[in-house]
């Protein structure tokens, strides 16, 4: 077998491997190209072009240290960054420059590929987005930091960044068991979480804090522009609903999170 | 600037270039006696080439193609030597394997060659073996004196058209060519586990007298097949590998690859180099 011919096809198969598929279908475009098709793994060769994206995204790992941790540790790298080549080589993705839009591509991938079924991609799917979280509110954020504005306007706001989060497991009860000597994912307890990843504008990283539903809910809501009013109609309204609203946001405005209007500080 | 001397009654110790190499450089001034670094990260950031104010560097590459039939080009072959002779570095450790090919399409003239991000393991045949001896000679006309030495490819799967095994085809080629060997210890029990045989008979058939530098890194076991993992730490097995190794040989140089995490434990890191410090004592 001629050698510029078969290298020709390796590499390409290995940089797009769309065309993996279509000589998995049509071995016959595999012998016009000079390549007998029974001798040439196809499936062995798509695993290599993971290994290879694998690789690029090394330089996530220093903000993803319990991702990647995970992925090995499940065995899972290599047939989901096969996976990842396939998505992007059949849209015509190019791989992104910078870590942080590198890691934000992945994640969309992620989002769909994710099989909730297995345990070990639900904790990958929760901790990926922890640890996506704090590399944006920290050294990926990309915002100029800007001057503290703690006016107060006529709807309660939001003070610094905030990323919300709703996982099915505690990343950092995972980071404990995965630095363990024999690590069983299995015993990584399934609870619902509801995280708030919050950047003060004073601070250069992110605080993690865990929420109730409320609180979650409450934050997920505030855009500067709903009003308290419009806050408790979103909870079915009622003073039931008014006073759990006031109460939060008092306790998120204690921490500093949220900046009230002037007639509920009053309160 | 501090240059790397080489000391053929000593096996120096390095770490490749990485976030976590760095790192033990910090921590370790003494503990290192040179550190590898590629070609292809000095021309990304050539600013790496200062830290040859601290420690000797020895230049490693993975941009000749060496096994491959798309020659680089002249502008690469001229940085690469550039680069050598600024570092002084006793030799170039380039990959026997190929990161570019010819494209796809043959009708289309204009087509350029592909690019690979990472090397790839050659067809293991004469042709091949013919194709590595006349890119030698092409090599050495731009790199002058700075030796090369080749490192063997992890092997991941069957290539087609192949005629022998990777120790035979390495064998062949260090027959017909006067660059040594960069023995990968990993890579040779990835493509030991892949291809079937015992790495403990196996490594015999290398011509062991021609390694002058070793590298050692992690395995990972996925999806059926043994992959290179230079984020893990090297089995035992590649440590009772070196010791069958330093049985035969005294290499110039052993290069520990931990550096695709920058998280890598640095207790692992300092943990497996004194190992090594000790099996090299002991040789
Ligand atoms: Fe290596």
């Amino acid at each position: 077998m001629n050698l510029h011919r078969l290298h020709a096809v390796l590499a390409a198969g290995v940089e797009q491997p769309q065309l993996l598929e279509q000589w998995d279908r049509q071995p016959g475009l595999l012998s016009q190209l000079g390549v007998d098709p029974s001798g040439l793994d196809l499936a062995a060769l798509r695993k290599f072009a993971g290994l290879t994206v694998k690789v690029r995204h090394n330089p996530l790992r220093e903000q993803m240290p319990l991702s990647f941790r995970l992925m090995s540790i499940a065995s899972i790298e290599i047939d989901m960054f096969a996976d990842y080549a396939m998505f992007r080589s059949k849209r015509q993705l190019r791989y992104a420059t910078s870590a942080a839009a590198r890691a934000g591509d992945l994640l969309d991938f992620l989002a769909d590929w994710i099989d909730p079924a297995k345990r070990e991609q639900l904790l990958l799917w929760d901790v990926i987005r922890y640890e996506d979280a704090i590399a944006r509110l920290g050294p990926w954020l990309e915002q100029t930091p800007e001057a503290v504005d703690n006016s107060v306007t006529a709807c309660p706001r939001l003070r610094g960044t905030v990323l919300l989060h709703e996982l099915q497991s505690d990343p950092r009860a995972l980071a404990d068991m995965l630095y363990t000597s024999a690590p069983d994912l299995s015993r990584v307890p399934l609870q619902p979480q509801h995280l708030c990843f919050w950047r003060a504008p004073e601070s250069d990283q992110a605080a993690v804090l865990t929420l109730d539903e409320l609180g979650f809910y409450l934050l997920s809501m505030l855009d500067g522009q709903r009003s308290v009013s419009a806050l408790t109609q979103c909870l079915g309204g009622g003073r039931d609903a008014r006073n759990a609203v006031s109460r939060g946001l008092r306790a998120f405005s204690k921490l500093g999170i949220v900046i009230l209007p002037d007639r509920i500080r009053r309160h | 600037m501090k240059y790397f001397e080489p000391d053929s009654a000593k096996t120096q110790l390095g770490l490749a270039y990485g976030p976590s190499a760095l790192t033990y450089l910090e921590n370790h001034p003494e503990g290192l006696d040179y550190i590898e670094v590629p070609f292809e990260q000095l021309r990304h950031t050539p600013e790496v080439a200062s830290m040859q104010k601290l420690i000797p560097m020895i230049l490693h590459c993975a941009s000749v193609s060496v096994a491959g039939t798309v020659s680089p080009t002249p502008a690469t072959l001229q940085a690469i030597a550039q680069a050598a002779e600024h570092m002084r570095t006793p030799w170039i450790g380039e990959h026997l394997a190929f990161v570019s090919a010819e494209p796809l399409d043959r009708g289309d003239k204009d087509a350029a060659p592909t690019s690979l991000t990472y090397t790839m393991c050659p067809q293991l045949s004469e042709a091949a073996v013919d194709q590595v001896v006349r890119n030698l000679a092409v090599a050495r006309t731009y790199l002058g004196s700075t030796p090369l030495l080749l490192e063997n490819s992890p092997q991941y799967f069957a290539i087609p058209g192949s005629t022998m095994p990777m120790s035979e085809f390495i064998a062949a080629v260090m027959a017909q060519c006067d660059a040594n060997l960069l023995l990968d210890l990993s890579h040779f029990l990835i493509t030991c586990i892949n291809t079937g045989v015992n790495p403990r008979d196996e490594i015999h058939k290398i011509p062991l007298h021609r390694v002058v530098e070793i590298h050692m890194s992690g395995v990972s076991q996925q999806s059926g097949i043994a992959w290179d993992d230079h984020a893990a730490p090297a089995p035992p097995i590649v440590f009772e590998l070196l010791e069958q190794v330093l049985a035969k040989v005294r290499p110039q140089a052993l290069t520990v690859e931990y550096n695709w995490s920058a998280t890598f434990p640095q207790p692992i890191l300092h943990q497996h180099l004194q190992r090594v410090r000790t099996l090299l004592e002991a040789a």
